[in-house]
């Protein structure tokens, strides 16, 4: 492994915005259809109505919300990265935080997707917005649906401005190697930028609010989304544990996201100086403790509503361990609370086969897991007759759900090429500086 | 926000502690204003030639308490311009606080964000369309510079002081 300076970490970092070869492009390709199939199922659910769907009554909360909530959960531990651990100035992370950033921002993008594509009439969303309608009734600002879009759009802008303010003196470095047309949309990108001490000083100070600020949002936007399931009355959605609970597991799963994400961009980028084998390791030990988290979470819900003497709550506990949906709910306990804590033994952690395998299957019990909490819970309510009413996902739903995944994909592998998806100024900052006299330094 | 760049010498040094003996130098011989520009922030630089805090903090500071207020106030007398119409709900109480904090947290984190991104670029000098005539690509690299704003008779005097504290280059600037 060799020796970094200034000047390596430019050039190694740089070499990855190098025109792609032909392979990027093929699967840039497959992504853009799967987005193209996710639009033909929207266009196709707008033109005949939301009876395309698999919704009924009393399951009208499924595939839609169940991605909503999953996608904003893969958002959060970019935020934990960028922003958690830069006040708590762990250096390790500073060759993962840019592309867990952008991760997060591509994500709630992807979330903010789905509560629109839930409306039916996507375009009647500003309805949502908080102004006064033709009767001059303002939105309910009691409604934790109204908290979602301050929630969501908030996380949106910080994350993006966040995001774009680490970004800035990147930009300016791929400006002064670019030339041409590149030269000239890097000098508009980069607003000018030309690394004197006051801009360093501002930024810096800057930063460190936008990490300020981002802490506190990023566990208030899953505890409001946790709170358009509570404040509902269904059984196994009114409980006061949802909002740890939920914060806990989107960390899980973004944290899993992350590296599934950086292997790749590590092999295709040889960034083997950069994003060493610590860097995932120490992601995993995070993944150890929101496994244990989430597995306490679920146990404890399952105390609660027996100790409760509820017997709708118990009921439909019961139903989501052992009725239609058992597998579902006991995939997610393998998935999301077992198979992580395999991380407990080094050989597992630092294996990349072992890492990948579990993460993607992290990933699929947290996205079993908003499911199980949001459907399987309103197919089991408080009136028996609705029980039998079962809820099938159409191909609609799949269509939508496989364009969301490309969407997501699409944008990252669109941005790998944009910019560095390593920082390099903050890879530059945790390196020494150059010195003339050693003794000086 | 187009202010205009001053006219003076740029030194371009590659190690960090000649660029900081270099400004200590210059500072000795009463040069002021002196702007250090770097590959990366580094705390010595800004103890030398810019130890004030920055007053981001403040934009910071007003965003949120601007925001707390924005979001309290927008829910508040929204409920209170609505409560003859629709809002007087089972003796529920018109203003219901715990569900308005999350309006007004929410805007607090938002306003102050903007405000924070808002003095950065107040302060920054940004967005410009132009960077110095004398500025260096390799900047965002692995070299530093020293730019000493000073009239033109002082040039040779500043352009001798640099090169003597190991400047690699030397380049005076006329707007």
């Amino acid at each position: 492994m060799s020796e970094l300076t200034y000047s390596k970490v430019n050039r190694d970092l740089l070499k990855t915005l190098e025109t792609p070869g032909r392979t990027y492009f093929v699967v840039l390709f497959f992504l853009l259809l799967g987005v193209a199939v996710g639009m033909v199922a929207e266009a196709y659910q707008i033109e005949k109505g939301m009876q395309v769907s698999g919704l009924n009554i009393p399951v009208g909360w499924a595939v839609y919300i169940t991605n909503f909530v999953f996608w904003v959960g893969i958002g959060h531990a970019g935020t934990l990265i960028s922003a958690i651990l830069f006040l708590f100035r762990a250096t390790w992370r500073t060759p993962i935080y840019r592309s867990a950033e952008m991760m997060t921002v591509f994500a709630v993008m992807t979330a903010g997707l789905f509560p629109l594509i839930h409306l039916g009439r996507p375009w009647y969303f500003y309805w949502l917005m908080p102004y006064p309608n033709q009767r001059l009734l303002w939105p309910n600002f009691r409604s934790p649906l109204i908290w979602d879009v301050f929630a969501v759009g908030t996380y949106l802008t910080v994350s993006s401005m966040f995001l774009f303010l680490g970004l800035i003196p990147d930009l300016a470095a791929i400006r002064d190697r670019a030339t041409g047309w590149r030269r000239r949309a890097y000098s508009v990108l980069s607003l000018g930028w030309h690394s004197s001490d006051r801009q360093w000083k501002h930024f810096n100070n800057a930063y460190l609010f936008f990490a300020a600020f981002a802490t506190p949002l990023v566990i208030s936007v899953h505890s409001v989304v946790s709170w358009d399931f509570t404040m509902g009355i269904v059984p196994g959605w009114h409980s006061t544990i949802f909002a740890p609970y939920f914060v806990a597991g989107a960390i899980h799963s973004g944290l899993a996201m992350v590296i599934v994400l950086l292997f790749p961009l590590r092999r295709i980028f040889r960034l083997y100086d950069y994003l060493k084998p610590i860097h995932f390791e120490n992601m995993a030990k995070l993944m150890i403790l929101t496994a244990l988290i989430i597995g306490y979470a679920n146990g404890i819900e399952f105390f609660v509503a027996w100790y409760s003497g509820v017997e709708y709550e118990w009921s439909a506990f019961v139903n989501r361990a052992f009725g239609a949906h058992a597998y579902m709910f006991w995939g997610m306990v393998l998935f999301n609370c077992t198979l992580p804590l395999l991380f407990f033994f080094r050989r597992v952690r630092r294996s990349m086969w072992g890492l990948i395998i579990i993460c993607v299957l992290v990933n699929v019990g947290m996205w079993l897991e908003r499911f199980v909490i949001i459907s399987v819970s309103l197919m089991h309510d408080y009136d028996p007759s609705t029980w039998v009413q079962a809820y099938r996902p159409t191909w609609v739903e799949f269509g939508i759900t496989i364009g969301s995944f490309c969407w997501f994909l699409s944008w990252f592998f669109i941005f790998a090429k944009l910019v560095p998806t390593v920082s390099i100024t903050e890879v530059k900052e945790v390196l020494p500086p150059p010195v003339k006299r050693k003794v000086t330094a | 926000m187009m202010r205009v760049w001053q006219s003076g010498v740029l030194g371009i040094f590659a190690h960090l502690d000649t660029t900081l003996a270099a400004v200590r130098r210059l500072e000795e011989k009463s040069f002021r204003g002196m702007r250090v520009i770097s590959p990366v922030p580094r705390h010595e630089i800004f103890e030398v030639v810019n130890p004030k805090p920055s007053p981001v903090r403040f934009y910071a500071l007003v965003g949120g308490v601007a925001g707390t207020f924005a979001g309290l106030v927008l829910a508040v007398v929204t409920s209170l311009w609505m409560e003859p119409m629709a809002f007087r709900v089972s003796g529920k109480p018109v203003v219901a606080w715990p569900a308005y904090l999350v309006i007004g947290f929410e805007l607090t984190v938002l306003l102050g964000a903007l405000a924070t991104m808002l003095g950065f670029m107040i302060h920054g000098w940004l967005p410009r369309r132009t960077v110095r005539k004398s500025y260096d690509p390799r900047f965002t690299e692995d070299r530093f510079g020293v730019f000493v704003p000073c009239a033109r008779d002082r040039w040779p005097e500043v352009e001798r002081l640099l090169k003597e504290a190991g400047a690699e280059e030397v380049r005076s600037e006329e707007v």
